[in-house]
């Protein structure tokens, strides 16, 4: 009778045991896949129904890096300005400004974000050079593109 | 004594007047404060900003959802391909047309497109040589 309690008592043992080690290797594999860095490419859209240029987009969930580039040429005295937007499914509808891209008509942005993954869509718009209003001039934006899942939380 | 108290006040503000006076001629200082107020948006005048935005990024998705164009380009694909792909769909002539469209609706400058030129015309490869460029410079991948 004693023998049997023990050998429940140890069968019962590793059991927890085994689903304990098994639910902390999933919970690792989620985390690792959360750190794990995706990229993707869009085409940025012009509102006018032309390909303004191309956007590329990396993140680990924290980091998160943007290439852009265009072959459009803002008119004198303007800059093209390009906005972080979190705006999609309920977001905040807070736009951060990635900056001015260059004249080359490139801009590179990298930041370590608390979550990066709020964010859902590029804004391009186009502000005055050496603009006093940190606001997005949202009725001069000139082009679009989304961010696909992961993005979008 | 009184009597050179009785002159100050009309001293000090003889002298505030005057400062005041400067403050308005003086075209720096006024040009400044101008372009402070002009520039500088108030709390409300942001909030209202954001909102547009939001609903402007809204309307866009909702007119490339009805066209069913898709923006992403495949990783690992031929870029310019792929987007010389997507600029000859039938989705994407369906999405242009929208926009032009409904510019007016969204609530932007259409002159301010219009006007846009390119540098090298619509030379998707130059496009794609330009941010592979960009990224294996600042050691990304695609």
């Amino acid at each position: 009778m004693q023998n049997k309690i023990i050998i429940t008592v140890f069968a019962v043992i590793a059991a927890l045991s085994v689903v304990g080690i098994s639910s902390s290797s999933t919970v690792s594999v989620a985390y690792a896949q959360s750190e794990q860095t995706q990229c993707q490419t869009g085409a940025l859209i012009g509102y006018y129904g032309t390909i303004f240029g191309l956007a590329n987009v990396c993140t680990n969930g924290h980091r998160i890096d943007v290439d852009i580039a265009t072959n459009y040429i803002p008119q004198p005295g303007k800059v093209f300005e390009a906005w972080l937007v979190d705006d999609y499914y309920g977001g905040s509808g807070y736009a951060l400004s990635m900056g001015k891209i260059s004249k080359s008509g490139t801009l590179g942005f990298d930041e370590d974000m608390t979550n990066a993954l709020t964010y859902t869509d590029i804004v391009i718009t186009l502000e005055p050079d050496n603009d006093l209003s940190p606001s997005a001039a949202w009725s001069d934006a000139v082009a679009q593109t989304w961010l696909l899942p992961p993005f979008g939380q | 004594m009184k009597r050179n108290g009785k002159l100050g006040l009309p001293i000090v503000l003889g002298v505030i007047s005057l400062l005041a006076l400067s403050l308005l001629i003086s075209p720096t200082l006024n040009l400044a404060v101008k372009a402070q107020g002009q520039n500088r948006p108030s709390p409300e005048m942001a909030q209202q900003v954001q909102q547009k935005l939001l609903e402007l990024s809204e309307k866009f998705r909702g007119l490339v959802n009805n066209s069913g164009a898709n923006l992403s380009l495949p990783q690992g694909s031929n870029l310019t391909e792929s987007l010389q792909g997507l600029a000859d769909s039938a989705q994407f002539k369906n999405l242009s047309q929208q926009l032009s469209q409904g510019l007016s609706q969204l609530g932007i400058n259409g002159s301010n497109i219009q006007n846009l030129q390119q540098e090298g015309g619509a030379d998707f490869s130059g496009l794609v040589q330009k941010l592979q460029n960009l990224t294996s410079s600042r050691g990304g991948g695609q």
